[in-house]
């Protein structure tokens, strides 16, 4: 059990280290009680749903002949609010470009944000999958996270 | 009415209402979450005229919390319109726009504070 907390403790101090997550996390985490045992988890499978749905919306949008850019920068300023909501803070930044871009009708420059957001989209979600995995491990080894 | 501050600190056993008015549901979960941490009753609605709705309806909260974007009806107009139904709750505005003009434009429709 020592084992699997320390391998818990080093890989959640890696996720805020390399910035794929930032202190929201730790706030969503305080919420999380005996009364919603699952909160992160849920707020974190919304937020993938989300997220495939945005991207795909958003490469469909710069497919077309003529760009919308208002429906664009929408979807990005969803992408962009979901992302800072749960701490994923790498996805959050691109977004933010992302949204410049929009603002400049900058298609090639929308192109390249669209394919850095879903880069870090995927890091972030398989970083996040590995996370709940070890808790998973953890708490089956007889482990328990101090209740806020 | 006891502000929403002091209504927390106080002894009062009455338990606190507030909306949340946002389209986004993670949003909603989020300060649902933190909102009942504090023991207050929360509802919600995701977009603006369904928090008019409610008040039509006959609901009323003590806190509403307004996001400003949302489809349907925004929560400047939304803000308006509740004040001109005179309901006085405190209404908080929420949103990562920057633009100091839309701030001020929000505070405007009749914010108590600005978040």
């Amino acid at each position: 059990m020592e084992q699997i907390q320390r391998k818990l403790a080093e890989y959640t101090a890696s996720l805020y280290n390399e910035k794929i997550l930032d202190e929201q996390f730790i706030q969503l985490q305080q919420l999380q009680d005996e009364s919603n045992p699952d909160f992160v988890v849920e707020v974190v499978s919304l937020f993938f749903e989300d997220s495939e749905r945005l991207l795909n919306e958003l490469a469909k949008a710069l497919n077309q002949t003529n760009v919308d850019f208002k429906k664009l920068d929408a979807n990005v300023h969803q992408l962009k609010g979901s992302s800072s909501s749960i701490g994923a803070q790498r996805v959050q930044r691109v977004c933010i470009s992302f949204r410049n871009y929009c603002d400049d009708r900058n298609v090639e420059g929308c192109l390249k944000c669209l394919q850095q957001v879903k880069i870090e989209y995927t890091l972030v979600k398989n970083k996040l999958e590995t996370l709940f995995k070890l808790e998973k491990q953890f708490v089956d080894a007889g482990g328990s996270f101090p209740v806020v | 009415m006891l502000s929403f501050e002091a209504s927390v600190n106080s002894n009062v056993v009455k338990k606190l209402k507030a909306l949340i008015v946002d389209d986004d549901t993670i949003t909603r979960m989020i300060l649902k979450a933190l909102l009942m941490k504090f023991g207050v009753e929360t509802h919600e609605a995701k977009n603006g005229q369904e928090a008019i709705l409610a008040h039509h309806s006959g609901a009323c909260f003590d806190l509403i919390l307004m996001d400003l974007y949302m489809p349907v009806m925004n929560g400047h107009q939304t803000t308006k319109e509740l004040r001109d139904m005179h309901v006085c709750s405190l209404i908080v505005g929420m949103t990562s726009q920057e633009k100091e003009e839309e701030k001020k434009s929000f505070m405007d429709a009749g914010l108590d504070y600005y978040y």
